[in-house]
């Protein structure tokens, strides 16, 4: 089903929590060898908070657009002290300024998951990523398969798929590192206790990206497969699935009644022009 | 930046108008300095392109000491242009593989054809191509960046009505005998059709054909409201970089039956947004017309997921930002040694220019010799006609003197024959005994006189 919640928070949908906290799960191994780790764009935090937790580098460099979600994002990862900072990603001179701010000394990781989209234009940061790549850093971004939907996100300003990406990896480092991911469908069996086992994804050729992610710079090779499980909202989703089994009988039941009524506005049509000669004949 | 795009001119096209969106975009949007430097038609007034205030506009002659970051050729005969500009670096926007619109004998051919190996960074909009020279020549950075639409006129539809009875309604683009765009495949499959059809012909030459509505030349704005009015583009093109009309009626509600045409893969999905046909296939295509004038729910299946391909296809912004990091990476990328190519390239243009003089030569020749070997050839006919007829009179006075031969050898049987007769005995009794009845009946005349009279009618005839 179409998210159009933009900034998720820790109530949001556990499936889209999820798909977050996977991303960030791509990046940990470098993250928790890494000295800094700036997150461009990073919302509320509500899934990186979650997925790297118990990870985080010395130094934690949080950036976006926005405010109150920096605020949020703060809180998010309370009591660990991060640096926020507003930026915007379309602007050189504020990308030169955050290069000075997460200047330092020991490895550099940067992540930029699904915010490429958000921006009229993205070249500056795609451009500004490469060179901080160039000096050391490693980089992983992501962009969504609008394509696959092929609705209109109004939070995106560019649309992007397979073809768009294709065009992406152009102006990216050579060396760059590609995935994708995708969706999950799935089963537990639980006594009540936390389930715990190893997952087997086959056949993953098949299936549909979802976002593609791209890493290069020093450690990219280090960016690592994973996959989150999480219970579904299974009520919720009865809910709207037999809503929409119900509603699709309902509009059934009223098209087979259209042929019952046009015959009879044919009938009533046919008495009104009979009517209408008499009269006439009078 | 400042870039140089070069073009042979800029009247109306479909390929300078994408020049023209990317430039004028990459100006405004981008920071580039943009010229257009007319490299064929110089002189003459630019069509007015929307975008023509974003960039400067200069004949070629003009700009011999101006520098450029970056210069680009953007059609096979703007290459050799190239050394002209004083550029640090120059690439190549190819749009098609511009050597397969000539016969492969012109020299024109070898010419365009050459163009794509002199090593040159690449930037392409269609995938087909970019894989084309990654495969050709590795070690040359070539960026792939599709063409956008422009929304503002051909405007994504979020819901698509359907079109449960009528006509179909059908699109042509091309002129009335285009062969390169399959303009005469596509009426010959109309005509093979069997539902009820409407086809519009949107020509920039006009012209007449049975059955269609002709229309154009048409500005864009006028192509969409038509487009907006057609349930199928029917495109049966042999060459193409990346057509745009099947796309752009993407975007007004409308589906598509095409050739498997170069590029048609960058959007066109069978059975999904449209119908991909055969080569040389007017049964098939006609079949697959029918087929949508009939199953109106097959039609608005494809329309529906047509206009949903088009809600997902960038815009021309979202084109030239991709656009501006690709000459980005290539004016920081290395140089090419144009210099060193430009006489290379100018000595392979005169060779290539000489041999097409001196296979002209072999040509006319060749064409006399034709000429002289068609009247011996005639000549060698109408003797064989003679003798033959010759051989038929003769064929017949054999056939008479033969027929002679055999009367003369009877005769001469009949004469021995009349002599051995008029000395026999027999006959002399016969006269002996004729005489009483001559005297009787003076007229009737002697049996050895009708003899005599017979033998001299044979002596007559040999």
């Amino acid at each position: 089903m179409t998210q159009w919640e933009e900034r998720i928070s820790g109530g949001s949908d556990v499936l889209l929590l999820a798909e977050h906290q996977v991303r960030y799960g791509w990046a940990k191994g470098p993250i928790s060898s890494a000295t800094t780790w700036c997150d461009l764009g990073c919302g509320t935090a509500a899934a990186s908070s979650v997925a790297l937790g118990d990870t985080l580098p010395d130094r934690v460099v949080l950036t976006d657009l926005e405010l109150d979600a920096l605020t949020e994002a703060r809180r998010a990862f309370s009591p660990v002290d991060v640096d926020t900072v507003q930026v915007d990603l379309t602007s050189r001179s504020a990308l030169d300024e955050l290069t000075e701010r997460i200047d330092g000394d020991g490895p550099t990781v940067i992540t930029c998951f699904e915010v490429i989209e958000h921006l009229p234009d993205f070249l500056p940061v795609v451009e500004w990523l490469s060179a901080r790549a160039a000096d050391g850093a490693t980089v992983a971004i992501s962009v969504p398969n609008d394509v696959f939907t092929s609705v209109k996100n109004p939070f995106h300003v560019t649309m992007w798929g397979s073809s768009t990406v294709e065009e992406l990896r152009g102006l990216l480092p050579t060396d760059h590192v590609a995935a994708v991911q995708v969706a999950l469908s799935g089963s537990a069996v639980t006594a009540g206790a936390p389930v715990e086992g190893s997952l087997h994804v086959d056949d993953i050729g098949a299936a549909i990206p979802l976002q593609y992610l791209f890493g290069f710079g020093t450690s990219a090779e280090d960016l690592s497969p994973n996959a989150a499980v999480l219970p579904t909202e299974v009520a919720a989703q009865r809910v709207w699935e037999r809503q929409r089994e119900v509603d699709n009988a309902y509009f059934r039941s009223e098209a087979a009644q259209a042929a019952v009524l046009r015959e009879r506005v044919a009938e009533l049509e046919a008495e009104l022009g009979r009517l209408r000669n008499q009269v006439g004949q009078r | 930046m400042k870039v140089a795009f070069l073009v042979p001119s800029l009247r109306l096209s479909g390929g300078l108008n994408v020049v023209m969106e990317h430039g004028s975009r990459l100006a405004r949007d981008h920071g580039f300095d943009i010229t257009m430097i007319v490299t064929h038609h110089q002189g003459e007034a630019p069509w007015p392109y929307p975008g023509l205030g974003d960039v400067t506009v200069a004949d070629l002659d003009d700009v011999a000491d101006e520098p450029f970051d970056l210069a680009i050729a953007t059609w096979w005969d703007t290459v050799a242009r190239l050394a002209r500009v004083s550029a640090k670096r120059v690439a190549y926007f190819v749009q098609s593989i511009e050597d397969r619109f000539y016969d492969p004998l012109d020299p024109q051919a070898a010419l365009a054809s050459l163009t794509y190996r002199l090593g040159l960074p690449v930037v392409t909009e269609a995938t087909w191509m970019a894989e084309l020279f990654r495969a050709s020549q590795p070690d040359v950075a070539c960026h792939y960046v599709r063409n956008g639409v422009n929304k503002d006129i051909f405007p994504e539809q979020v819901e698509v009505e359907p079109r449960r009875d009528g006509p179909l309604r059908v699109l042509i683009e091309g002129n009335v005998d285009d062969r390169i765009k399959g303009v005469p495949e596509a009426f010959e499959a109309i005509q093979r059709m069997s539902e009820p059809v409407e086809v519009t012909l949107v020509s920039a030459k006009g012209g007449s054909l049975p059955g269609a509505s002709i229309v154009g030349p048409l500005d864009q704005r006028e192509l969409s409201t038509l487009m907006s009015e057609t349930d199928v583009v029917l495109k049966l093109s042999r060459i193409e970089g990346m057509s745009g009309p099947p796309l752009e009626a993407f975007h007004r509600g409308a589906t598509c039956v095409v050739t498997p045409m170069t590029g048609h893969d960058e959007y066109v999905q069978h059975g999904w947004n449209g119908l991909v046909t055969g080569w040389d296939d007017p049964i098939g295509t006609a079949r697959q017309l029918d087929l949508l004038a009939r199953d109106r729910r097959l039609l608005h299946f494809l329309r529906t997921n047509a206009a949903a391909t088009a809600r997902a296809w960038p815009g021309w912004d979202q084109a030239a930002t991709m656009m501006a990091g690709a000459l980005g990476s290539i004016a920081a990328g290395p140089a090419v040694e144009f210099a060193t190519l430009a006489p290379i390239l100018s000595e392979a243009r005169f060779r290539i220019s000489r041999d097409a003089r001196v296979l002209h030569g072999f040509k006319v020749k060749t064409q006399a010799d034709a000429a002289h070997i068609a009247k011996l050839d005639q000549l060698v006919a109408d003797t064989a006609a003679s003798a033959h007829e010759a051989r038929t009179e003769l064929a017949a006075a054999q056939h008479l003197a033969h027929e002679r031969d055999e009367a003369l050898a009877r005769l001469r049987t009949a004469a021995d024959a009349l002599d051995r007769l008029d000395g026999s005995r027999w006959l002399r009794l016969l006269s002996v005994f004729e005489r009483p009845i001559r005297r009787r009946r003076p007229g009737l005349g002697s049996v050895q006189s009708r003899i005599a009279a017979i033998r001299d009618d044979v002596d007559a005839g040999i």
